[in-house]
């Protein structure tokens, strides 16, 4: 192992990989700060730019964005109460009455170096599980990967939203998206109605970027008039990190448990840190000794909330490297970065490109040192950056978009793309369907479906989709997981209930 | 859920088109099963989920109905109407301004139509200040700068140049 390590270590401290690396993490830390510029949103705006780049350099600067945006949303989730991406929610609950209580600097600090702490955590077990999870996929026949696929998209399309139906609607209008352009495995024209831009069906960069960041712009531009977020800026906004430090590991616990279960909840597809936040922070109220001092501004549960945030990232990236299935939204579009380099994901990926998959996990253990030192140290500078006019950023991320959609194909085409997907992904938002399904839908599509299609030729018996272990182990869970927001509802009710009865009895 | 009915709806429609399509695809040829299989099953969830949500905002309606509660109306009033394109005026604008820059770039290249969207978006968009105005050039300028040289000069990716030149 130590090998491949060092073949990523050679990988990654280059020049530019390390400056690519040092600002997305820069620009991460911004889109982060920056309530409603979701981390999803920055990801899709790095990936235009991948073109231009190696695919270590672009896979740097994304991994970059990823660490600096989740642990950047903390900074206006604490000084303004509003959590600048959705990772961040829990760390308002106790980081914002830390920060009217004029100790901003000490719930900042304290946020930074348990996102440094859990992303560190994470990435070790990234380093320790891709391997294996490789290795065990690499018996893999189309038969599980299609089982695989179908687990991703129906776990997703249950997590990802309020409403299965909706989810699942969302997953489909994806897979419906990558189905357009030429058959995977005939390359027979597919509803192109003799159109011949369609003939190469959408490119998907700018169907992301589309769904993504132009329908977030376009939510951002809604109300009648926007007003400005009083920010906390007589509070002191540096803390010594030795202080810090003996506070997080007087709860090594905490910090361990909230770590872990951000790697978990990053694993599963469609689950990401917006979730994991949430149920840190709800875990370590329930393993308090003071659980009564939760919400009043204590720094368990930042540690806890930003801990599991920057923990999802190594979770999500294991499952991508190792099998090719995203853990979510960006590390899907981490996929688009190598397919844009003509690099097919999958288990093949390890033995083929060891270099990239080491390459991803040194840059992951790198992006932490960057987001550090960066955030602790030029607070004062992204703090300012809250204050940027949004009627200057909006015009600017929008012009970004439409060069990077062009960039890839030299297609005016893809510019009406972006246009309609972005159109189309605010009206979804605006209808509460979840984005996130769709992007798994365009990704995996063509996997799904040639994997299918290889395993039906292979063997036209149907049935052994259902009679080989692992297939059929994958079809349960994906079945079980269509029974989950069931599972739920009924628990709601009953606790309805049970609250009622209370209440007419007391 | 008004709304979800509508939706629903549009969702059996458009599968049952693209399942139609998929009908006119080239047979199956060599063990396989052919370009319009998978499609068709994804039509056909896309299809059930339609009638599910339609059915599901039928059934839901009903049962408010049935309890008697009052049920939001959408207030398609004067007022109703004017709060609505308020509320949404500069995402209208936005995306309005947006096709035309497209449809300009193509004639005029990347530069100059970049030039006339940045100070018109931001001019909707922004206050109309005398120190606006700074911020407006300013940004415009640099950005379109910034954008060129990172994509053409650092990135080596072509930029368009405008059918008229």
């Amino acid at each position: 192992m130590f090998d491949m390590i060092m073949l990523g270590v050679h990988e990654v401290i280059k020049p530019y990989p390390l400056l690519f690396l040092f600002m997305g993490t820069v620009a991460g830390i911004i889109v982060g700060c920056l309530p409603g510029f979701t981390i999803t949103m920055g990801v899709a705006l790095v990936l235009p730019l991948t073109f231009g780049l190696t695919s270590m350099e672009g896979l740097s600067a994304m991994i970059g964005v990823l660490v600096g945006g989740l642990a950047g949303g903390q900074i206006s989730g604490i000084l303004i109460g509003i959590p600048g991406t959705p990772s961040s929610v829990a760390t308002v609950f106790d980081g914002h009455p830390m920060a009217k209580r004029g100790e901003a600097g000490r719930a900042l600090a304290t946020g930074t170096w348990a996102s440094f702490l859990g992303g560190i955590i994470s990435t070790f077990v990234m380093l320790f599980f891709t391997p294996p999870l490789a290795a065990a996929a690499l018996k893999f026949g189309p038969w599980e990967f299609f089982s695989l696929v179908f687990f991703g998209l129906t776990i997703i399309a249950s997590l990802s939203g309020k409403s299965l139906t909706k989810g699942i609607v969302s997953g489909v209008l994806g897979l419906i998206a990558a189905s357009f352009g030429s058959d995977p495995m005939t390359g027979i024209p597919r509803f192109d109605f003799g159109f011949k831009p369609l003939t190469g069906g959408f490119a998907f960069l700018p169907v992301l970027v589309g769904l993504f960041a132009f329908s977030q712009l376009l939510s951002n531009l809604e109300g009648k008039s926007r007003s400005k977020e009083a920010l906390i800026v007589g509070s002191k906004l540096t803390f010594s990190s030795i202080a810090v430090l003996k506070d997080i590991f007087r709860q090594p616990f905490n910090l361990l448990r909230s770590s872990l279960i951000g790697v978990f909840i990053g694993a599963l597809p469609g689950a990401g840190a917006s979730i994991s936040n949430i149920l840190a922070y709800d875990q370590a109220k329930k393993a308090s000794r003071h659980p009564e001092k939760f919400g009043t501004g204590i720094i368990d549960g930042i540690i806890a909330s930003e801990a599991a945030n920057n923990g999802t990232e190594g979770g999500a990236l294991t499952p991508t490297m190792a099998l090719g299935i995203p853990g979510g939204a960006v590390s899907a579009m981490m996929l688009g970065a190598l397919l844009l380099h003509g690099i097919q994901p999958g288990p093949m990926l390890i033995i083929e490109y060891p270099h990239l998959v080491y390459g991803v996990i040194v840059a992951l253990f790198i992006a932490h040192f960057f987001m550090l030192g960066t955030q602790l140290y030029g607070i004062k500078l992204f703090v300012r950056l809250t204050r940027l006019p949004i009627y200057a950023l909006v015009p600017s991320i929008l012009v970004l978009c439409a060069v990077g959609s062009f960039a890839i194909f030299n297609r005016f085409f893809d510019i009406w793309v972006l246009l309609i997907f972005g159109g189309f992904g605010y009206l979804m938002a605006k209808f509460k369907f979840p984005l996130a399904p769709a992007i798994l839908g365009v990704i995996l599509g063509p996997i799904a479906e040639v994997n299918f299609r290889r395993a039906l030729q292979t063997e036209s018996d149907i049935t052994l989709f259902f009679t080989r272990p692992i297939s059929l182990a994958f079809l349960i869970l994906s079945f079980l997981s269509l029974l989950y927001p069931f599972y739920q509802t009924y628990k709601q009710n009953k606790l309805l209930i049970k609250s009622q009865q209370d209440a007419m009895n007391g | 859920m008004k709304q979800d009915k509508v939706i629903g709806i549009i969702l059996i429609v458009f599968a049952a088109i693209m399942y139609h399509q998929t009908t006119m695809l080239p047979p199956a040829l060599f063990g396989d099963v052919g370009a319009a299989f998978v499609p068709k099953i994804w039509f056909t969830i896309l299809g059930i989920c339609g009638v599910s949500l339609t059915v599901t905002g039928f059934v839901r309606d009903r049962k408010r109905k049935a309890s008697g509660a009052d049920q939001v109306a959408a207030d398609h009033t004067r007022e109703g109407i004017k709060e609505f394109l308020i509320y949404y005026r500069f995402v209208f604008s936005g995306f309005i301004i947006f096709f035309f820059y497209i449809l300009l770039m193509k004639y005029i290249g990347y530069l100059y139509s970049t030039l006339l969207f940045m100070p018109i978006l931001m001019w909707v968009l922004g206050p109309r200040t005398g120190k606006s105005v700074g911020i407006i050039a300013l940004t415009s300028i640099g950005v379109t700068g910034i954008i060129y040289f990172g994509f053409v000069k650092v990135l080596r990716v072509f930029l368009p140049s405008g059918s008229l030149f």
